[in-house]
């Protein structure tokens, strides 16, 4: 696992590389621009000297006044180059004039820079020469050009250099390393409201998820992520409101009918009772418990959609059939209270979880039969648009007033504040999980309610009846056994 | 209860809860089987190993060896005894897994028991080919398949198709108390946990029909299970 540095040794580290890269080169443009400018200027000082000695030799008259001339180079050409050294030699070999360090003369006069335009460095026993030479005219002696070399001792310049330029690594060596510890620590200071920020969020418990991070004093670069961080805090908080109350709410629900179980049962042992007054106490509980049972299941299939564990089966559902079998059964209780279901419209079949869809249609039916009155007719519609395929089912009845229309579908909410409808414990679940289930499937439930009629719909999307294709998955599916989707497991 | 031609099928119960233990042994003896328990997955492995049970009734949450491991360890010694899982987590992983280890049937806490012996009911039944009969016989009620007849004591008897079907139903499975949730599952293919009074209502009529203008009796109502019915002379 490659380790991640930290921002901090990331920064300092880039920010020593760049100075240390930006003084390399810095150091080599000094050191090569000095080198340059000695060598500029020692040929300079040479050509000139060669011009002040051409014009010397142009004006000689003799060749004994040639002899002479060292002298006059030395004090006065060569003055202030004391290790200088001049040779001349007439085009046929004859030396005219030669002065200076012996070695430096014996090179010279080899002749090796003559005709050659540019400076040359030569080096010999430890010491280094700058030599330039030059085609001269000796005026009236001879009509024969003559070469002339000078040579410069610059041992001195180079030691100058080298010196100056192990300075200069030095310096450069020394000012990385600096910049390096400044670097860091500039970078540590710098980041300060990063770790501040840091520090802020792991202080925002649990318990004070209602904080958010004041954005206005932070750097630009980190307002985006904060912001970010506090709308993430808003939507925990928010989640975390939703289950406490979900929470309270289920043990309010448990807490009735546990005390009618419980008050029930310790009237009963109040005093001897017959075996059949027993009995029926013990029934009237199993009654009781299974509700809560019921309930207990409930929850647990709004949590577990909640958080995704559910996903619905696939498979080829017929909704007109569905329909009819869920009206059949229902009917056997409507005709009880002289109430009759109709059912209209078309049979599409769409692909959908068949128990699920059971379930959520079962909810809205069991509720219209609550309330219609007797002798009236609830209306089963399945319908198949370009938009949408929806099942309506609606019903003579009192009217759910506009305020709590949208709020029916969440958990535990009663329309009827008291409540108690009838003797069935009405929970307020149905509908939820109708809306869960719907949801689960890409689709809607909506109502309406006017006086004296309401009207519950279940809408699913139209591709949801594309049953070839998605037939081809439920083929795929079926070819592994414990793939997710047929296991009723999320998919990553 | 009847033994319903149950004779001696011998039943393991591996659950560490007390009462719950007792209770299903109890409730599964007074239904005609024979039981044994264990409290924990040690004593129940060696029990489940070394006897032949027709079905282990098995929690899941065990002290020592868990029920997985057990399931696991009981497979892995190609003991085919069907098992029943029970468990009061209800996860969806928890029940494939079990589904995936060789469990036959899973049933999550709070159960009826009404249910856990229907479903035993029915483990123990697989394997054996399904009655492929013309008629049922139950005392002096007929029902004739072939053409669709109710007759009692000679006397035909009008019901509607659905009442066929759930005549039907509890008539195969004479003898056996039904819950309600069953007979919703069975004979309407309604999966859901209802709690409108419909199964209640349509054994009423039911028994309007069938038992009303008879002396026996032969559809009752079990309180807190379900229904029954059964020729008098099979009763205890």
């Amino acid at each position: 696992m490659k380790a991640r540095l930290s921002l901090r040794a990331r920064l300092s580290l880039l920010f020593a590389a760049s100075m240390g890269a930006v003084l390399l080169i810095s150091g080599l443009l000094v050191g090569h621009a000095v080198q340059v400018e000695f060598k500029r200027h020692d040929s300079e000082e040479l050509k000139g000297k060669i011009g002040v000695i051409r014009e010397i030799l142009a004006a000689a008259t003799s060749y004994e006044s040639i002899t002479a001339l060292p002298l006059q180079f030395h004090n006065t050409v060569m003055a202030g180059h004391p290790y200088s050294s001049v040779v001349i030699v007439r085009g046929d070999g004859k030396v005219l004039l030669s002065m200076g360090q012996p070695k430096v003369v014996d090179h010279l006069l080899q002749g090796a820079e003559f005709g050659d335009a540019e400076l040359v460095t030569w080096s010999k026993d430890g010491r280094t020469y700058r030599i330039a030479a030059g085609r001269v005219e000796i005026g009236a002696l001879t009509s024969e050009p003559a070469e002339v070399a000078i040579s410069f001792d610059i041992t001195r310049d180079q030691t100058f250099l080298a010196t100056f330029t192990r300075l200069l690594w030095a310096t450069i060596s020394v000012a990385t390393l600096l910049m390096g510890f400044i670097g860091w620590y500039a970078v540590h200071r710098g980041l300060a409201p990063l770790r501040s920020v840091s520090a802020t969020l792991s202080d925002i418990s649990t318990r004070a998820l209602d904080k958010s991070m004041p954005i206005a004093e932070l750097p630009g670069d980190l307002q985006g992520l904060v912001s970010a961080f506090n709308r993430m805090l808003a939507r925990l908080n928010d989640s975390f409101k939703r289950l406490s109350e979900f929470s309270s709410d289920i043990a309010h629900e448990l807490r009735t009918p546990i005390n009618n179980m419980m008050l029930q049962t310790q009237v009963a042992l109040g005093r001897k009772r017959s075996a059949d007054e027993y009995c029926a106490n013990l029934q009237s509980n199993v009654e009781e418990l299974r509700r809560l049972s019921r309930m207990i299941e409930d929850m647990l299939f709004l949590a577990n959609a909640d958080n995704h564990l559910l996903v619905p089966r696939k498979e080829a559902v017929d909704l007109g059939a569905e329909v009819a079998k869920l009206v059949d059964f229902f009917d056997i209780a409507a005709s009880e209270r002289r109430v009759t279901l109709v059912q209209s419209g078309e049979a599409p079949t769409i692909v959908a979880d068949r128990m699920m869809i059971q379930r959520a249609l079962s909810n809205l039916l069991s509720n219209a039969l609550r309330f219609t009155p007797e002798g009236k007719s609830i209306e089963v519609d399945v319908r198949k648009t370009a938009d949408v395929i929806s099942i309506s089912v609606s019903n003579p009845g009192p009217e759910i007033p506009a305020e709590h229309l949208p709020k029916i579908f969440d958990r535990l909410y009663r329309v009827d504040a008291s409540r108690r409808e009838g003797q069935t414990v009405n929970v307020g679940l149905g509908l939820a999980i109708t809306k869960s289930i719907m949801e689960m499937h890409g689709g809607t439930v909506t109502a309406e309610s006017q006086i004296g009629h309401t009207c519950f719909t279940v809408t699913f999307p139209p591709d949801l009846s594309n049953v070839e294709r998605e037939e081809k998955d439920i083929e795929t599916h079926r070819m592994s056994p414990t793939s997710p989707a047929n296991l009723g497991l999320a998919t990553p | 209860m009847s033994m319903l031609g149950h004779t001696d099928m011998k039943i393991l119960i591996i659950e560490d809860e007390l009462k719950t233990e007792k209770y299903l042994r109890r409730g599964l003896s007074e239904a005609g089987f024979v039981t044994d328990g264990a409290r924990n997955g040690e004593d129940g492995l060696h029990m489940a190993l070394t006897d032949t049970y027709d079905l282990i009734v098995l929690d899941v949450m065990l002290p020592g060896l868990d029920g997985w491991a057990l399931l696991q360890e009981l497979r892995r010694t190609e003991k085919h005894t069907p098992v029943l899982m029970l468990t009061a987590r209800d996860q969806v992983v928890d029940r494939v897994k079990g589904l995936e280890l060789g469990a036959d049937d899973y049933l999550p806490k709070p159960f009826d028991f009404a249910e856990l012996l229907a479903r035993v009911r029915a483990l123990l039944r697989r394997g054996k080919a399904p009655q492929a009969v013309d008629r049922l016989q139950v005392g002096d009620l007929e029902l004739n398949l072939i053409s669709r007849r109710v007759t009692r004591a000679g006397r035909r008897i009008a019901v509607t198709a659905k009442e066929f079907a759930l005549l039907e139903f509890i008539m195969r499975r004479q003898g056996e108390v039904l819950p309600r949730s069953l007979i919703a599952s069975q004979v309407w293919d309604m999966n859901f946990d209802s709690d409108t009074n419909v199964i209640e209502v349509a054994m009423r009529r039911l028994r309007a029909k069938v038992d009303d203008d008879f002396e026996i009796k032969l559809i009752r109502t079990v309180r807190g299970m379900g229904y029954v019915l059964e020729a008098p002379e099979s009763r205890e």
